[in-house]
């Protein structure tokens, strides 16, 4: 498993949650699944992260029913977190190019 | 399910308390570890594993917790903020859209508002100026004006003698220093016609005892009200301003004034004055009194102003005078048997009669915003409930009680602050026209101006009226069952608790303006009376003017040759039908004098006293005071060693001859029991000396020849216009002496009327407040009558369907506001009954229960309370049962 770096948590949890709105476990389960179980979020950098998009209003919170029909608070991209999802999308794709470029064997 | 982003703008989840957000975040986390655990027994794990494995992969929980919460609460008030400030503006932006969709209501409630607030402003404008703003001197609390207290003429203001004075001065322990101040009168020749101007006489030390500085030069040294340095003056601003130029080369300045030289010492601030007008002071030299033992402690002719000592009490200086005054009783019973001391705060002496007029019209303007405020209540109440659909299906929406009454709380606050400037502006012009209306009813020492102070007393008074009055009856309307209402699909909104409170309100307002309108009607009453007083005399056509020689080089026959030769000159001048001329004249007051019928015992005590008045030989033709018995004075009666002549009152004749024929009796007059005998040689009728609401009392008529007198008052009689004989008069005087001023001059009529001010002021004010009481009160029944006929329209619809004639309709609708009118009128004559003893010190002749006021005032309100219920009544008798009940 990796550690994560910095500041990619919260472009995860976007990306995550332009997929659909969901609560927190399934979006931990969504990024480990998705990355093959090279990415884990800790719990704890998740709930911060989300609590603070929210605060940003990128997020929007609202409480409903889990599959197990337990009460669960679910998470869902707002039109601002779209925006900036697509921004650091881009950003960190111009990065991670330019890093791989960097290290590629020439 | 989630809801959109924005929901709570539209739909409003409710706020989330503290505990509220921490259970929240708890429930969030423990939901995650729960689900971890239970993935982790799914692949294996025994659960005491699985539960430890989870919360070791979450990391620091309690520190997320925190957090989370933290960032939460942080929200939270932040979403807070902006939900009221979105809501303040959309309230703001209702209640503005809401208020111009009715004008009409917008307006009287504005009107209403104004009236309540800018009687009251005004008022309080003057109150406060004249009543409550400290007299312009230092430490003014600790200012007193001494005065004689006359036992034997029942008068505890009168003046004290020179003698007394001087006792008191000395042998005081209670104040830092004592003076005495007096009247005085001097004329200016200047480059052109002499200019008469008024004053006071200061002894050295008062310009001191006030504490008060020269805006230019200095004031009196302690030893300038001696004789012989004593010619000198200090000028007040306005008389530096006007008679001098404002030319501060003055100052120092020898001027002549009344013929003699005096020496201008310097000018006071603008706003000084000692409780009147005064265009100068004087030294007030006492000396030539107090060795005339005669004069010394008889001859009362001054008023004690004195600053307390650090310390003490007005009460205690009171009593630390009276010692003194007990001792002189007893050291000089001939002239001080039963004068003590009064002692009152030089406040209350400067502005105390103005007082009780004050405060009662202060209680006539709370009552006029109280009826303001009634009116108010019962509109809003009815326009509530008037909106109750409204309010139900935004209730319906969504909206709490609480954000009910924020939207009507909006509306009473923008109402409030519209009703604030209109108050505001209402009691600048109220004020401005009060002090055009009277400027001489008000004490001039007061200082009554439209400041930011009553701007804001107006702009509180309509801000805390407004919303108390808006509100409770908006609550109250938005309190009924919304529910209810809409189910109702809008019919009778009147409940019988909503109904009961606005009939009350309208009793309460009636009973208010029955107050008011008793009081003014007394007042009114009153005025009339003294208007309709028997003078004794006729006021009509009679000019007045001063013309004195004092201090010119006059002896007696010289005055006596200079005033008879203008009376001549005088009567010859077109117009004019008679020339008289007296020490003073009816309405103007009369000196006093102590009287000693011949054969009679001199009392072991002060003589009784007699008013006394020296007159030339046409006053009583001029004045056209009748002669009753014998005769006036004759040309040949002139100052000699002989007896001389006196004419009396029917008053003094009745008092002191028992009615008896005194034409022959002897009699002397004044202090001195060794003065010249007099013969009385004719009785006039009796005439209101001392103002209108003064009984006649005892006076002696003598020759202003056989005293010697060099100042009179003229009094001519003319044909028609008296202040055209003017210029024929100062022509007069000025070919007999270029040098003599004609001052004061007036008419008659003037006089009478300014002895009226105060009276009129007061009861023009009161009439005023009473009318828009009136006014407002029929507003208030009017109202209330046009509502219950609206909300009654089907049932009585229904009425007439079945046969009621419109006569049923009219007593059905009219009875019940004649019911709430009756009670009103009711109890506001048993309050009126209460309440008018305040005012019984400015009625005359005129009982405080007058039945006749209190007979017209029931009428004239049971009369306007029947006509404003006829009105909307009326239309109720129009209604159209179809129309009526197909309506729903």
């Amino acid at each position: 498993m990796l550690d994560l770096i910095q500041g990619t948590v919260d472009v995860l949890i976007l990306r995550t949650l332009a997929w659909q709105p969901m609560h927190g476990y399934a979006i931990s389960r969504w990024i480990r699944e998705r990355s093959d179980g090279l990415l884990a979020i800790e719990g704890a950098a998740l709930y911060q992260a989300l609590h603070r998009l929210e605060r940003k209003r990128w997020v929007a919170p609202s409480w409903g029913v889990s599959d197990n029909n337990r009460r669960a608070k679910f998470y869902q991209l707002t039109a601002e977190g779209r925006r900036q999802l697509r921004a650091e999308t881009t950003t960190w794709q111009t990065y991670s190019a330019a890093v791989t470029r960097v290290l590629a064997p020439t | 399910m989630p809801t959109p982003n924005d929901s709570r703008r539209v739909f409003r989840l409710p706020w989330r308390s503290a505990n509220r957000i921490g259970a929240d975040v708890d429930d969030e986390l423990r939901f995650h570890l729960d689900m971890r655990t239970a993935e982790l027994i799914a692949s294996g794990m025994s659960p005491a594993d699985a539960r430890r494995e989870a919360t070791r992969e979450f990391g620091d929980v309690e520190f997320t917790r925190r957090y989370c919460r933290t960032l939460d609460e942080r929200g939270e008030r932040a979403t807070r903020r902006g939900d009221w400030l979105a809501d303040a503006a959309h309230d703001l932006a209702q209640a503005v859209r809401v208020l111009r969709r009715s004008p009409g209501f917008l307006l009287i409630a504005l009107v209403t508002i104004a009236l309540g607030v800018g009687a009251n402003s005004a008022i309080f404008g003057v109150i406060r100026g004249v009543l409550l703003r400290p007299l312009p001197f230092a430490e003014p609390d600790r200012l007193i004006a001494v005065y004689e207290d006359n036992r034997p003429d029942h008068s505890p203001r009168s003046q004290l003698a020179a003698a007394d004075y001087v006792d008191y001065r000395r042998d005081q322990a209670t104040l830092t220093d004592l003076g005495v101040v007096s009247y005085a009168s001097l004329s200016y020749q200047g480059k052109g016609d002499p200019v008469a101007l008024s004053g006071l006489r200061f002894s050295s030390n008062v310009f001191a005892i006030l504490g008060v500085r020269p805006l230019l030069g200095r004031t009196f040294l302690p030893n300038e009200d001696e004789p012989g340095r004593d010619n000198v003056l200090v000028l007040s601003y306005g008389t530096w301003q006007t008679v001098f130029g404002g030319d501060s080369s003055v100052v120092g300045r020898t001027v002549q004034m009344s013929g003699a030289p005096m020496q201008i010492l310097g000018v006071m601030p603008p706003r000084f004055t000692f409780g009147g007008q005064e265009q100068f002071w004087m030294p007030f030299v006492i000396q030539q009194q107090l060795a005339d033992v005669n004069r010394a402690r008889k001859f009362h002719n001054m008023v004690g102003v004195a600053r307390l000592r650090p310390g003490a009490s007005a009460e205690r200086a009171e009593s630390d005078l009276a010692t003194i005054a007990h001792r002189n009783e007893v050291a000089h019973p001939e002239s001080n048997r039963g004068h003590l001391v009064t002692v009152v705060p030089l406040h209350e002496a400067l502005v105390g009669d103005a007082r009780v007029p004050l405060l009662v019209l202060a209680g006539a303007a709370a009552c006029v915003l109280l009826i303001a405020c009634a009116n108010l209540a019962n509109l809003v109440f009815t326009r509530t409930l008037g909106r109750q659909r409204e309010l139900a299906v935004r209730a319906a929406l969504g909206a709490g009680r609480g954000r009910l009454v924020r939207q009507l709380l909006t509306e009473s606050l923008i109402l409030a602050l519209l009703g604030g400037m209109a108050g505001s502006a209402a009691g600048w012009a109220g004020t401005k026209a009060l002090l055009a209306v009277a400027p001489d009813a008000l004490p001039p020492v007061g200082d009554v101006r439209v400041d930011s102070f009553v701007i804001l007393f107006a702009l509180a008074l309509s801000i805390g009226g407004g919303l108390l009055f808006g509100l409770i009856p908006a609550w109250m309307g938005a309190a009924a069952d919304l529910e209810q209402t809409l189910r109702e699909t809008g019919r009778s909104l009147a409940g019988r608790r909503s109904d009961r409170m606005r009939n009350l309100l309208v009793a309460a307002q009636t009973a208010l303006t029955v107050i008011l309108l008793t009081g003014a009607g007394l007042l009114v009453r009153s005025l009339d009376r003294l208007q309709r007083v028997e003078l004794g005399f006729d006021p009509q056509n009679v000019l007045l003017a001063e013309v004195g020689l004092s201090g010119k080089a006059y002896d007696d026959v010289g005055a006596a040759r200079f005033f008879e030769t203008l009376f001549e000159r005088l009567r010859a001048a077109p117009g004019v039908r008679a020339v008289g001329a007296g020490t003073s004249v009816p309405l103007r007051g009369s000196w006093s004098a102590g009287l000693h019928i011949e054969g009679e015992p001199v009392p072991n005590g002060p003589l009784p006293t007699i008013g006394y008045t020296e007159v030339s030989d046409d006053y009583f033709r001029a004045l056209s005071i009748p002669l009753r018995r014998g005769r006036s004075f004759e040309p040949h009666e002139v100052r000699g060693p002989g007896s001389r002549s006196v004419i009396l009152n029917e008053e003094a004749v009745h008092r002191f001859w028992a009615d008896r024929d005194p034409l022959g009796a002897r009699i002397q007059l004044g202090p001195n029991p060794k003065s010249a005998w007099y013969i009385v040689v004719g009785v006039v009728g009796n005439v209101r000396q001392d103002g209108f609401d003064a009984q006649p009392r005892p006076i002696a008529y003598t020759s202003y020849r056989q005293e010697g007198e060099d100042h009179l008052l003229l009094a001519v009689r003319t044909t028609g216009d008296p202040l055209r004989t003017l210029p024929a008069l100062r022509s007069a005087v000025r070919e007999l002496d270029r040098g003599v001023a004609v001052i004061g001059v007036t008419t008659m009529d003037s006089v009478a009327g300014d002895s009226l001010s105060r009276r009129r002021f007061a009861m023009l004010l009161l009439t005023i407040f009473a009318v828009v009481s009136l006014v407002l009160a029929i507003v208030g029944t009017y109202g209330v009558t046009a509502y219950t006929v609206r909300a009654r329209t089907p049932e009585l619809g229904v009425r007439i369907a079945l046969g009621a004639t419109a006569r049923d309709v009219l007593s059905l609708v009219v009875g019940r506001s004649a019911l709430v009118s009756a009670l009103g009128i009711a109890v506001g004559l048993f309050g009126a009954l209460v309440s008018t003893r305040a005012i019984r010190g400015m009625l005359y002749g005129t009982s405080p229960t007058d039945a006749v006021t209190f007979v017209a005032v029931a009428v004239i309100l049971l009369v306007s309370s029947l006509v404003a219920a006829l009105v909307p009544a009326r239309r109720a008798t129009l209604v159209d049962p179809v129309e009526a009940l197909r309506s729903d």
